[in-house]
């Protein structure tokens, strides 16, 4: 616990040694990010001409589009993704290969320190603008909802992980990451609500353990769904957990026996 | 003409390197696609639960996608990886080796490195957009395809311009690499037709942040027909832009210090 503490304490450290740069990550680009989806959800619902979409009024669209760009920030694994892929395509893995933690730990111990310091401040962002705007957000669900989006960090980590462990096959792999972000983007339900989607789409995307890295934690904290709906986000997650793990443990194993260190 | 045969060596280089890993062309393709995916998804969904947004139909709407796209692809074929490199030039001191060189930097920032994987992605949006052109229930004429692709010129070079300037940032904040983070929320304003939006925001994206004419103001001779003003407009704004962009890079690079030396 001491080792992975510390490694969450050096991404910490990391993060705030470029400050402009820790600020335009942690509030800045926040900001303007759900400037700019209010701003579009807004402009399609009065383009629309509705006073409900899918059965939701503009308060609704409001909340989520207010919490849907904190989440989505908080559930993407870009930067860490690329650093793993680096350093497995570099030869630097070495240097952590020989320390007394794992690939695997290090990496995600670093990966939750970094989430935890810019979600801190993120956070303020949509509940600040929700009090403002008084969109619908049920405070007492607030604990569940995080306990659901760490949960579902491990979850995103451990495909990061995966696509990280391609490094060992493949020359370049960071492509991968983009199109990996950019499926979760949809599957997710930061684009728009999953619940928005046809039949049987919906369902297929509301029970799958990526809805939980946008729609289910929003659509709980404003109303939209219930409790039964995030326990069995829990199970989903899980479910995709065991598969990505194995998937993951899998590949680095292979990976271990076909690298030759480049550093060595 | 120097400029134009430097950019095919340019071009040359590029592609002996991306050929080099030739699985990586492959997915670079393919991760646009779904970002283009993504992106329609949006309003097909929407018009399952409404005929019109602002008065744009799924037809006009999808015309405007296309012109998106096809922005897009060309953009990230000629600049996106030239552009979103300046940080990492100017962190590790790389920037010097290319103002030491004898061509004009901005140039040789911009265009050094050609992205040939999107080739395909822009040969795909142009289909996607050619479907959508005759797609249209209205009669479309050539004078209409001409204006169109007169208008689109113009806002590519507004795009470029504007997203220089953003990366130019970095040269003279050098812990700001995030930037472009926040250039990337800003471009989504693109990626919606400007109508859909309240008077102030419409009169943000059309004058101070022209962003609308990257694609909104292209597609609408489509939708709309023809407005002079935006034929007056467009050629402005590419040649103002890309005139602050070139008087911002200067700026910039007074208050430039080496990280190298």
């Amino acid at each position: 616990m001491r080792k992975n503490l510390a490694a969450a304490r050096l991404a910490v450290l990391n993060q705030l040694e470029y400050r402009i740069n820790y600020l335009i990550d942690a509030a800045i680009q926040p900001a303007v990010a759900t400037v700019i989806e209010v701003t579009l959800w807004l402009a399609i619902l009065s383009g629309m001409g509705l006073k409900s979409l899918g059965g939701f009024g503009r308060e609704y669209y409001l909340a989520y589009a207010l919490w849907s760009t904190f989440m989505g920030r908080i559930t993407t694994n870009w930067m860490y993704e690329f650093i793993m892929l680096d350093e497995i395509d570099t030869g630097k893995v070495n240097a952590i290969l020989v320390r007394p933690i794992s690939f695997y730990e290090f990496y995600f111990s670093q990966f939750l320190g970094y989430k935890m310091v810019t979600a801190v401040f993120s956070f303020v962002l949509p509940l600040g603008a929700c009090w403002i705007f008084q969109a619908p957000v049920i405070v007492e669900r607030l604990p569940l909802m995080f306990l659901l989006l760490a949960y579902y960090l491990a979850f995103t980590f451990t495909i990061s992980f995966c696509i990280a462990c391609l490094a060992f096959f493949m020359n370049r792999a960071q492509s991968l990451t983009g199109m990996k972000n950019m499926m979760m983007w949809t599957l997710t339900g930061e684009l728009i609500p999953l619940d928005l989607y046809p039949e049987p789409f919906r369902s297929w995307m509301m029970h799958s353990p990526f809805a939980s890295g946008v729609y289910v934690p929003v659509a709980y904290i404003t109303g939209r769904i219930g409790t039964p709906l995030v326990l069995q986000s829990f199970v989903s997650i899980t479910a995709g957990l065991i598969v990505f793990a194995g998937v993951g443990a899998v590949l680095w194993r292979s990976g271990m026996r076909a690298y030759t260190g480049t550093g060595a | 003409m120097r400029y134009f045969h430097l950019w095919l060596s340019f071009l040359k280089m590029s592609w002996m390197a991306d050929l080099e890993y030739r699985l990586n062309i492959v997915l670079k393709s393919v991760g646009e696609i779904g970002w283009y995916v993504a992106q329609l998804s949006i309003f097909e969904v929407l018009y399952t639960h409404a005929t019109t947004i602002s008065g744009w139909d799924v037809h006009a709407m999808r015309v405007f996608m296309g012109a998106l796209f096809v922005a897009d692809a060309l953009y990230c074929l000629f600049f996106q990886e030239n552009t979103e490199q300046m940080f990492t030039l100017v962190r590790k001191g790389d920037l010097d080796l290319y103002l030491t060189k004898p061509v004009d930097s901005q140039f040789m920032i911009s265009a050094r490195k050609v992205a040939t994987p999107f080739f395909f992605n822009v040969i795909g949006t142009m289909v996607y957009l050619i479907w959508a052109i005759e797609d249209f229930p209205q009669h479309v004429t050539a004078l209409q395809v001409v204006t169109f692709f007169f208008l689109s010129a113009m806002g590519f070079a507004s795009l470029y311009s504007i997203r220089f300037m953003f990366s130019t940032l970095t040269v003279l904040a050098q812990d700001a690499g995030n930037i472009h983070f926040v250039w990337y929320q800003l471009y989504r304003l693109a990626t919606r037709p400007d109508p859909i939006y309240p008077f102030l925001m419409r009169l943000i994206v059309l004058t101070i942040f022209p962003v609308a004419f990257f694609a909104s103001v292209p597609s609408r001779v489509f939708v709309e027909g023809y407005d002079w003003r935006f034929l007056v407009a467009a050629p402005c704004f590419a040649i103002g832009t890309f005139y602050l962009s070139r008087k911002f890079w200067a700026f910039a690079l007074r208050h430039y210090s080496s990280a190298s030396s």
